[in-house]
């Protein structure tokens, strides 16, 4: 109880901070319709061009890269929110004081993302309608695709998270580490298939693209959300590597918070 | 034991300063304990460790009856910590709203917080500006704010570190006058460091003098500004 009314107090606070800022939201919607008109246009040339050949693309390249564009629009943010929050609060001189108080790590990491974990999904929404409404999305899922593409949803938002918290350990211990969130999330756009189909790679890059669970997530999401298939060889590996993947990440949490306490660098930025 | 501060031979080394070579210190619930020293002799390490936020090397350090190192959960609920540093608030918002973001992280519920929080702008007098945002507050308010954050918990021990460092003599004499009268009415142990001998004179029950990570001198509370002031420098051998 007392944690949900620590998760509540940071989507009230950040929603306060946010709203304090409205243009933002405006410059947002702005680019979401940006990006969709530009993939829209990019999509209308590859299907003209008879470049779909890949199976995966039979949809159409627009619905392909919407598709991958949400996913990537919910991880993205996810990711970059913990050690980006953390960064504030060190930087705003928060963090010192908020870690003295009897809060769990945990829970104030969890914290950190709240407000953006849901301003990411109302974005996401946003982006759906805009396809669907402005440029013709079609989604084609049935129960059990839906059951599967939440799984793919959930999977590999949790590599998200993983991949953010320890980010944010790094960003404990070593202070800048907004470069490293950078790379990530550009290793995630080329290899694991969010704008196109990792068939098209070259093959060592491929393999390297094929090896990456979050390769595994996008390609299962995309099946379930354009396909109506489950994807079973990819969700498996996919959900076995989330459950070792997030509890190591917040010991690994753990570990750095221990380090920046014996080196008396928690407050230091 | 003292549910106050216990410390003994507590060591903290950074690379290759000392910033803590044995320390052996009580406060007990009722009392003041000025903390004066030289930049570098350890103050801010010590309350710094008392608050959790760093890890001691050696020796052991009690907050409320509990180890900051094995049971720093409930040693956390036993303090409250103000630091002279006034960065440590969300600007664009107002006092209140910071205060009830705090409370959140003490466990209070929303009907609790949004209580004690306008009891405590009440106690540090802020009332009026409860809803001013944080970033239109005076560098005295910003300080009485974060008083009223510290005791957001009702500790029984407030970890104090130079919280009148930016505050111009009047507002320091009304500050430091307000703490003598929370300590007396709620009964807390209290660790206050400073640098100002006048104040240290004022409001300490005690008055501990460290110098390069040791106690240099045990003074009684009342002590002149200037046998503080000579204490201050035989400790730095001067």
């Amino acid at each position: 109880m007392s944690n949900l009314r620590i998760l509540a107090a940071f989507l009230r606070r950040d929603w306060m901070v946010t709203r304090s800022y409205r243009l933002g939201y405006a410059l947002g919607l702005a680019d979401t319709a940006l990006s969709l008109t530009l993939y829209f246009g990019i999509g209308r040339l590859v299907d003209r061009a008879g470049l779909a050949a890949s199976p995966t693309l039979d949809r159409g390249y627009f619905s392909f890269v919407v598709v991958g564009m949400l996913l990537i629009s919910l991880g993205t943010p996810i990711m970059t929110t913990f050690s980006a929050q953390l960064r504030s609060e060190q930087t705003g001189g928060s963090l010192e004081v908020m870690f003295a108080t009897p809060a769990s790590p945990a829970v104030l990491i969890a914290g950190f993302a709240t407000y953006t974990v849901l301003q990411a999904v109302l974005s996401a929404l946003l982006l759906v309608g805009l396809a669907a409404t402005l440029f013709g999305l079609r989604l084609d899922v049935g129960p059990w695709s839906g059951v599967a593409a939440a799984v793919a949803l959930a999977g590999t938002l949790g590599l998200f998270t993983a991949a953010g918290i320890v980010v944010a350990g790094l960003t404990v211990v070593f202070k800048r580490m907004d470069q490293l969130l950078v790379l990530i999330g550009a290793a995630v756009g080329v290899f694991c298939g969010v704008y196109y189909p990792v068939d098209v790679l070259p093959e060592p890059l491929r393999l390297v693209a094929r090896a990456l669970p979050f390769t595994w997530g996008f390609e299962a999401w995309r099946a379930a959300l354009l396909g109506n298939e489950v994807l079973l060889d990819r969700l498996i590996p996919l959900v076995a590597v989330v459950a070792v993947a997030l509890p190591l990440a917040l010991r690994f949490f753990g570990l750095a918070l221990d380090r920046a306490r014996r080196d008396g660098s928690l407050a230091q930025y | 034991m003292t549910d106050g501060v216990l410390v003994r031979g507590l060591t903290k080394r950074f690379r290759a300063v000392h910033a803590l070579a044995g320390i052996d210190l009580d406060v007990e619930r009722g009392e003041i304990v000025a903390l004066l020293g030289p930049n570098g002799a350890g103050k801010s390490t010590l309350m710094r460790i008392l608050a959790t936020t760093v890890l001691p090397d050696g020796g052991s350090a009690r907050v409320g009856g509990y180890d900051v190192v094995t049971q720093s959960l409930a040693a956390r609920r036993s303090f409250g910590l103000a630091l002279g540093d006034e960065r440590s608030w969300y600007w664009r918002l107002n006092g209140r709203q910071n205060l009830e973001f705090f409370a959140a992280l003490y466990g209070l519920s929303r009907r609790e917080a949004h209580g004690r929080v306008a009891e405590l702008l009440a106690e540090v007098g802020l009332e009026d500006a409860a809803d001013r945002r944080f970033d239109g507050y005076s560098t005295g308010m910003r300080m009485r704010l974060s008083l009223a954050r510290a005791i957001l918990p009702a500790p029984p021990v407030l970890l104090l570190d130079e919280p009148t460092r930016s505050l111009d003599p009047v507002a320091a004499v009304a500050f430091r006058q307000r703490i003598a009268g929370l300590g007396r009415a709620r009964n807390m142990a209290i660790l206050y460091t400073t640098h100002d001998l006048h104040e240290a004179s004022a409001i300490a029950s005690r008055v501990v003098v460290l110098a390069a990570g040791r106690v240099a001198a045990r003074l009684p509370g009342g002590t002149a500004p200037a046998a503080l002031e000579q204490a201050l420098l035989d400790a730095v051998g001067r």
